[in-house]
């Protein structure tokens, strides 16, 4: 449940520029999530209430958005979408794909009062 | 629709009451995420609404034509939501530890020592396979041990003595290593002149995967009892994991496994890895470990 560490240091950057902008609240945080990045959407939603305790994010609505893995073959060109984390290019079965989307671990932005 | 909340019923006529239910769909987008919950409204003759969920105040907006005839001095409500600004951020969540682990890399190279970064789930074999590594390079590559766990020092005991300094970090309630928990550690366990550092971390499958520690290597230990699809099941560390080592080969004899299986397992998730096979105990396939180590402090052609 390394979730709570995530939910922790968003709530660092969060406040952060909760103060940078001036604003004594924040409402609603938006965030990316992708399915290579090692961070499980659900236990994000379950950490991130108790990271907000006591904070400006107090109460904020999460909005996680999950990042698909995404593969580009290097051989055939073509993008493939996985269903689960089988590294091949789903057109020609080559293995040398780059992993071009689903590692992000991101905020995207937040609102605030 | 009441712009504020996004109520259906907010801003119609027919809003005498002040309580009401209502549906939110809270936009994640994958999930659904849904939730149905009632408001209770509760204001002055100034019209300042605060709106409620449960226990919790969410926001302060105002329904103009609520229908409720306080009206005072015959004037319209004066309304009084908050603005709300959207901040973008296009942060990345890890920035600290990505940092922190960009100075550790930095210490790596100038001091020129190759750092392994051991993950596996607990029970593997990390220590029992360090115990013989140790045994196997005392006296010929100077190096040096981070271990992890969230409590007691038992595995710096087991390590102590076969010619590595070794150090204990005692994480507590954490299920990872940080990349500034190592760091902290470097300068006085790590001294000039050390080639290789071996950072046992917690044993986890899945916490430590997500957080760099500025290693040259990652290394993935499977031990041939946890099921030939495994590698399946926790993805995210055997995809990142430059070398996969099957451990407790020794009991393979007694197990209805197959090591070919374990191995395509490893390969779905990351066609390009290394694949060792080792008994710690017995000392099969040690060779090619060492071989392996000796090949990462080669200096690049």
């Amino acid at each position: 449940m390394h979730e709570l560490s995530i939910a922790a240091a968003m709530i660092e950057q969060l406040s952060e520029a909760c103060q940078a902008a001036g604003a004594t609240r924040i409402v609603r945080v938006d965030v990316m999530v992708g399915d290579l990045s090692g961070v499980d959407l659900e236990a994000l939603e379950l950490a991130f209430p108790m990271a907000c305790e006591g904070t400006e994010a107090q109460g904020a609505l999460l909005v996680a958005q999950r990042e698909p893995l995404e593969l580009l073959c290097s051989e055939c060109k073509q993008v493939t979408l996985p269903e689960d984390v089988a590294i091949l290019c789903g057109h020609c079965s080559s293995t040398d794909v780059e992993v071009v989307r689903g590692k992000t671990l991101a905020i995207k932005s937040m609102e605030v009062l | 629709m009441c712009r504020d909340c996004g109520c259906e019923q907010g801003n119609e006529r027919a809003y005498f009451e002040h309580a009401h239910d209502h549906h939110h769909d809270h936009e994640v987008e994958s999930r659904g995420h849904e939730h149905h919950h009632s408001h209770s409204h509760d204001h002055g003759p100034d019209h300042t609404v605060r709106v409620t969920a449960g226990d919790r105040e969410i926001h302060i907006h105002l329904h103009v034509e609520c229908g409720c005839g306080h009206e005072p001095n015959g004037k319209r409500p004066t309304i009084k939501a908050q603005t709300r600004t959207i901040v973008p951020l296009e942060s990345r969540i890890l920035a600290h530890n990505d940092a922190e682990a960009a100075r550790n890399r930095s210490f790596f190279e100038a001091r020129g020592v190759v750092a392994v970064n051991i993950i596996s789930s607990p029970g593997s074999g990390k220590t029992y396979l360090l115990e013989r590594t140790l045994e196997a390079i005392a006296g010929r590559i100077p190096t040096a041990v981070i271990t992890g766990d969230q409590q007691t020092d038992n595995d710096a005991q087991r390590l102590a003595g076969k010619g590595a300094a070794v150090r204990q970090i005692e994480t507590r309630s954490s299920c990872h290593l940080s990349a500034e928990q190592v760091g902290h550690l470097l300068e006085e366990i790590v001294p000039e002149g050390t080639k290789l550092l071996f950072i046992e971390n917690v044993g986890n499958l899945v916490c430590p995967a997500a957080f760099d520690l500025g290693e040259s290597v990652r290394v993935a230990l499977l031990s041939v009892t946890e099921g030939e699809d495994k590698p399946l099941k926790y993805p995210v560390l055997f995809h990142d994991a430059q070398l996969t080592v099957l451990t407790k080969l020794d009991l393979v004899p007694h197990l209805d496994i197959s090591l070919e299986k374990i191995r395509e397992s490893v390969r779905t998730v990351r066609p390009s890895a290394e694949i060792l096979e080792v008994s710690a105990k017995t000392g099969q396939g040690m060779d090619g470990w060492i071989a392996y180590l000796e090949n990462l402090l080669r200096p690049a052609p």
